[in-house]
């Protein structure tokens, strides 16, 4: 059954996840051999929301992932040789997207204090076969989502009726899940068109 | 024409230039009109007057006017901070003016007097912006290619080091910035063809050379003055339509190499950034 998700207003929360964030801010480099209509498509649906002026949100623990991004990223397009220059390029860019995005990107006080319901809540569905698959795709040895990815959902849940922007299966595969229990919305690449033209953005 | 016993080319057109005028008002008149006696006059000088990193050889005939006493720099209170100088000949000034003249065929003395009074007649200001437009922006772009050309093989030096450096320390800070040294060539490389006056090649040249001097006081490490010089450089370019900023361009643009290699550091990305 597909999770009913009604139309955000104004004052609407709507949270961006670290894989939309980082995403939206590489736009135009491909990622995990996803393709490139899913980047974009990804991408015109945080700018759907920038263009209604509602405010993004997002965690500590994202802003925390955020900050150490760049070096992590650095290291590891130094190790693969890119050229400097087209790093240089490619740091620049990033840096001008989350300027441009940061007018209307907020960091949300929030606290952990359902992290205890949040670990319950994979626990109890660690064996849907979405979530395994997800898990199996990313070679972890743990059923369990990682650790950030669990404190994320907890700091998200403090908001109940809040959107959830993901393109961690880690959260979409188990959408209509964390809809029930936290009463959150999860918006992915898998319902974003269906969601957007039932609002009437496309 | 050879001159035995008389100062240089240069000194006696100076002697020229105030001994027609009677009097010369400011130091940029004469200048300015002193080159134009070569450029519209047609003189020959035993050093051309022309720009040289230190400015301007008219500068060096000027004291060499004024310390054997040839001519006489008079300030003229103005009210600014800095007074204006007037220029006449003294006694000594125009006996080997005469002596020059003398030696001068009549029409082109003539040729050059009337030229004299005619720029005479304008400002300082004004005779500056005449030859800065008509003479010396095409003169120092001649030499934009060459100067161009030094900074860019310094900058090559100094790229090679810091790959060096980087291969053995991994330092992230320093990978940047030679990225961002790759972007100051480019922007050097356009500069003989983008740069329209001096003043647009020479901050672009002028920053570059302390961005390297800066460099190299810091070990070639990046620092808080570096970055600060970069963006300054980045943003004048950008600012004066040479070379877009750096993530100007889509990032699709890049070569497909530089994309597959981007592509495949992020996927390499832990912990999971994009998943």
């Amino acid at each position: 059954m597909l999770v009913e998700v009604p139309k955000p207003s104004q004052t609407s929360i709507v949270f961006l996840d670290t894989s939309v964030l980082t995403r939206y801010l590489v736009g135009g480099i491909e990622l995990r051999g996803v393709s490139g209509t899913l980047e974009k498509n990804m991408r015109e649906f945080v700018l759907q929301f920038k263009q209604r002026g509602i405010v993004l949100r997002i965690t500590p623990t994202i802003r925390s992932q955020l900050k150490y991004a760049r070096d992590i990223i650095r290291r590891s397009a130094m190790e693969n040789d890119v050229s400097p220059g087209a790093y240089a390029e490619f740091e620049a860019k990033m840096k001008k997207r989350l300027a441009d995005l940061e007018q209307r990107l907020m960091e949300v006080a929030s606290n952990v204090s359902l992290f205890v319901k949040v670990n319950e809540f994979y626990e109890a569905h660690k064996t849907k076969t979405d979530l395994m698959t997800c898990r199996q795709k990313k070679e972890d040895k743990t059923p369990i989502p990682e650790e950030s990815d669990r404190l994320i959902l907890a700091e998200v849940a403090n908001y109940p009726e809040a959107y959830f922007l993901v393109a961690d299966c880690d959260f979409f595969t188990v959408d209509e899940e964390i809809a029930k229990t936290f009463r959150i919305f999860v918006l992915s690449q898998e319902n974003m068109n269906r969601v957007m033209q039932k609002w009437g953005w496309i | 024409m050879v001159l035995t016993g008389l100062p240089s080319q240069n000194v006696l057109y100076m002697l020229l230039t105030v001994g027609e005028l009677k009097r010369v008002e400011g130091k940029l008149k004469l200048f300015k009109l002193q080159h134009l006696l070569q450029n519209e006059g047609k003189v020959k000088f035993d050093q051309p007057d022309e720009e040289r990193e230190m400015g301007f050889t008219a500068y060096g005939a000027l004291d060499r006017c004024i310390y054997p006493g040839y001519i006489r720099e008079t300030p003229v209170p103005s009210g600014l901070e800095q007074s204006r100088c007037d220029y006449e000949l003294t006694e000594a000034g125009t006996k080997i003016y005469s002596v020059f003249k003398k030696r001068l065929p009549k029409k082109k003395l003539d040729e050059l007097s009337k030229l004299l009074t005619k720029y005479n007649a304008m400002s300082g200001a004004e005779l500056m912006n005449y030859t800065h437009k008509k003479y010396i922006d095409g003169f120092a772009l001649k030499s934009v290619a060459k100067m161009s050309q030094e900074r860019m093989e310094s900058l090559n030096t100094i790229c090679k080091m810091m790959g060096d450096f980087i291969k053995s320390t991994k330092d992230t800070e320093s990978y940047v910035m030679v990225g961002k040294l790759e972007h100051v060539k480019k922007i050097l490389e356009t500069l003989p063809k983008k740069a329209t006056s001096r003043v647009q090649a020479g901050t672009i040249l002028c920053s570059t050379k302390e961005l390297e001097e800066n460099l190299a006081n810091a070990g070639y490490r990046p620092n808080d003055a570096t970055e600060e010089l970069f963006s300054f450089i980045e943003n004048y370019a950008e600012k004066e339509k040479m070379v877009p900023s750096l993530g100007s361009v889509d990032l699709t643009e890049l070569s497909k190499e530089d994309q597959a290699c981007l592509s495949k550091s992020l996927n390499q990305v832990k912990p999971r950034l994009f998943s």
